[in-house]
C-alpha cells in the first residue's frame, strides 16, 4: 500500500517539473548543435552551454523538489500522508535520480554522437567527456544529499558553489593526466585503465553519497518543517 | 472501557532551550480534546510527536492503538492532519489536490469532498495561490476530512480566520462529531473555539500540562469571589485558592475548587461576599498559567 504513496509523490514531481526538465534538455541539445557546428568559437560556447544546461537541471531539481518544499511549507502536507521520513527520502531520491538521469543520459549519448559524427572533433574526446559528465552526476548527488540531510538552503548553496568551482579544477586536473592527455586529441576513443579507474571512482562516490544520505536520514529523530 | 485514540505516557522531549516534560494524557475515541497554550508552550511539538514527525526522548505515544513513531505510517492512513504551518501547492488547483489524495487514500469520499467544496464556497478549478487565507484553511480541512480519518489532528486551524470563516470551520467540525467513532485533537490559542468544540481541555505552558479536565468540570469548579473586607479583618486561609488580589476594602479571590462552604468561611471571618462569578474558559486559562508560572518562578 505504501509503495503507492512513494509512486504518487514521484508522479507529482514529474507533473510539476517535466516542463523545465524538457527545457533544460532542449538547451543541452542546442549546446550540442553548437559543439558540432565546426568552429572553435561555437565549440567553446556549446561546451560551456552544455555544462550549464546539465548543472542547471540539477540545481533546479534539488531546489524545487527539496528546498522549495520546505520554504513554501508544503512539506507538512506531504508528511501528513502515510509516509515515514525514510520513505520521503526514498521518493525524493528516486524522483531526482529519474528526472536527472534522463536528460543527463540523453545529453551524454548526444555528446558521444556529436563527437563521433563530426570530423572537426577528435574521437579521443569521448572518454574525457564521459569523465566530465560523470563528475556532474556526482556533484548532483552530493548537492541532493546535502539538501535532504541538512534541510538548509544556505548549506545547499554553499555546496553548489564549491561543486561548480571545483569542476574547473577537476577538468584541468583530468586533462593534464599524461595517459589521458596523450589520447584526447587522437582519432580513436581510448578507454585506458586511468579513464576506467576514474569512472569507477565516480560511480562509487555517487553510490557512497546516496548511501550516506539514507544513513543520515534514517538516524534523524526530528522532522521539523 | 473506551479505547484510546491518543495516549501519551510520560512523554519527554528536550531541546537546548525548551523541554516538553512528562506529558500524560488520554483522548478516548469519539471525543474532542482541546489543547490550549500560549506561543511556544509546546503545542506544535506535541502535535508533531503525535504524528511521528518528532521522536520523543522518553515515554510512550500510542495513536489509534499504534505505537509512535514506530508505526507512524500505518497510523497515518487513519489520521487527517491540518496545521497552520501547512501549505498546499500554490500553483495547483484544489481539484488537483483532491485528485492527488484520491489516488492515495482508498477511503477518500468524492461525494463528501464535493459537498464540502460547496459548503465552504470553494472553486475546485481555482489555483491555491488565488485563495484567501480562510479559503486555504478550508481547503486543507476539506482535504483532511474527505479522507474519512478516524482521528483529526488540527494544529491551530482557526488562526488568522475572519469570524465568518471561523464559524464555518467550527460548524463543519461539529458536524464531523456526529460520527461518534471519530476523534479530534485540536490545538488553539483561541479559548472560544476550544470551549465550543471540546469535551476535554488540556492547558499547556512551558512544555508542561498544567491542567486537564472536562470542559464542564472547569466551568463548574472555577469561581471568582468578590469580597468586601473590613480593615481590621484578615482573610482566613482557605484551601484551593488560586489567587487573591486586594484593592482597598475589596478583595477578589479566585478558586479552582469552589464549594459553598468557602463563602461561609469568609462571611464567618467578617467579610461580605458581594458576588460569586463563574469564569470564562479564557479567564480560567489565564489564571491557570499565572498560577503555574508563579509556582515555577518560586521553585
Amino acid at each position: 500500500m505504501n509503495k503507492s504513496v512513494v509512486f504518487a509523490l514521484i508522479r507529482k514531481e514529474w507533473q510539476f517539473h517535466r516542463g523545465p526538465i524538457a527545457g533544460g534538455t532542449l538547451l543541452g541539445a542546442l549546446a550540442l548543435a553548437l559543439v558540432g557546428y565546426g568552429s572553435d568559437g561555437t565549440y567553446y560556447v556549446g561546451a560551456v552551454l552544455l555544462l550549464t544546461a546539465i548543472i542547471g537541471i540539477g540545481i533546479y531539481l534539488v531546489f524545487m523538489t527539496t528546498i522549495q518544499e520546505r520554504k513554501e511549507k508544503t512539506l507538512a502536507f506531504v508528511m501528513s500522508l502515510p509516509l515515514s521520513a525514510l520513505q520521503y527520502t526514498r521518493a525524493k531520491l528516486l524522483a531526482n535520480a529519474l528526472f536527472y538521469l534522463l536528460p543527463w543520459s540523453l545529453l551524454l549519448l548526444g555528446s558521444f554522437a556529436v563527437i563521433a559524427g563530426t570530423d572537426f572533433l577528435p574521437n579521443g574526446l569521448i572518454p574525457f567527456t564521459a569523465v566530465a559528465l560523470a563528475e556532474l552526476l556526482v556533484a548532483y548527488c552530493l548537492l541532493l544529499g546535502i539538501a535532504l540531510v541538512t534541510e538548509s538552503e544556505g548549506w545547499t548553496i554553499f555546496v553548489m558553489a564549491v561543486c561548480n568551482i571545483s569542476l574547473n579544477f577537476f577538468l584541468y586536473f583530468i586533462a593534464h593526466i599524461p595517459s589521458i592527455n596523450a589520447t584526447m586529441s587522437g582519432p580513436v576513443a581510448v578507454w585506458n585503465s586511468t579513464i576506467l579507474w576514474i569512472l569507477l571512482l565516480e560511480v562509487l562516490a555517487a553510490v557512497a553519497i546516496v548511501s550516506l544520505t539514507f544513513f543520515f536520514q534514517n538516524r534523524k529523530t526530528d522532522f521539523i518543517f | 472501557m473506551t479505547a484510546s485514540a491518543v495516549r501519551f505516557s510520560g512523554v519527554e522531549k528536550t531541546y537546548p532551550h525548551f523541554k516538553l516534560a512528562g506529558l500524560d494524557f488520554d483522548l478516548p475515541q469519539g471525543q474532542i480534546m482541546g489543547f490550549i497554550g500560549p506561543n511556544g508552550a509546546g503545542k506544535s511539538t506535541t502535535m508533531r510527536i503525535l504524528m511521528g514527525l518528532i521522536h520523543q526522548d522518553r515515554g510512550q505515544v500510542e495513536v489509534l492503538g499504534r505505537p509512535m513513531p514506530a508505526e507512524q505510517v500505518a497510523a497515518k492512513w487513519d489520521i487527517g492532519f491540518v496545521s497552520e504551518d501547512m501549505s498546499l501547492y500554490s500553483r495547483q488547483t484544489l481539484a488537483w489536490h483532491m485528485e492527488f489524495l484520491q489516488g492515495i487514500f482508498p477511503a477518500w469520499d468524492p461525494d463528501y469532498a464535493q459537498r464540502l467544496t460547496r459548503r465552504f464556497g470553494l472553486q475546485p478549478q481555482q489555483k491555491i495561490k488565488e485563495f484567501s487565507h480562510g479559503q486555504k484553511v478550508k481547503a486543507a480541512l476539506l482535504l483532511a476530512l474527505a479522507r474519512r480519518p478516524r482521528l483529526l489532528v488540527l494544529d491551530e486551524p482557526t488562526t488568522g480566520l475572519d469570524p465568518v470563516a471561523r464559524h464555518e470551520v467550527l460548524d463543519e467540525l461539529m458536524e464531523v462529531l456526529a460520527d461518534e467513532e471519530r476523534s479530534i485533537f485540536f490545538s488553539s490559542q483561541n479559548t472560544h473555539d476550544i470551549e465550543q468544540l471540546s469535551d476535554s481541555i488540556a492547558f499547556i505552558d512551558r512544555g508542561r500540562i498544567i491542567d486537564l479536565a472536562d470542559k464542564e468540570t472547569y466551568l463548574d469548579r472555577w469561581r471568582r469571589l468578590r469580597l468586601e473586607v473590613p480593615q481590621q479583618i484578615d482573610l482566613p486561609p482557605v484551601d484551593d485558592i488560586v489567587d487573591v488580589r486586594h484593592q482597598g476594602r475589596l478583595a477578589v479571590v479566585t478558586t479552582d475548587r469552589f464549594a459553598p462552604t468557602m463563602a461561609n468561611t469568609y462571611q464567618t471571618a467578617g467579610a461580605t461576599v458581594q458576588k460569586i462569578e463563574p469564569m470564562t474558559l479564557e479567564e480560567i486559562f489565564v489564571a491557570n498559567v499565572q498560577r503555574s508560572r508563579g509556582g515555577q518562578d518560586n521553585e
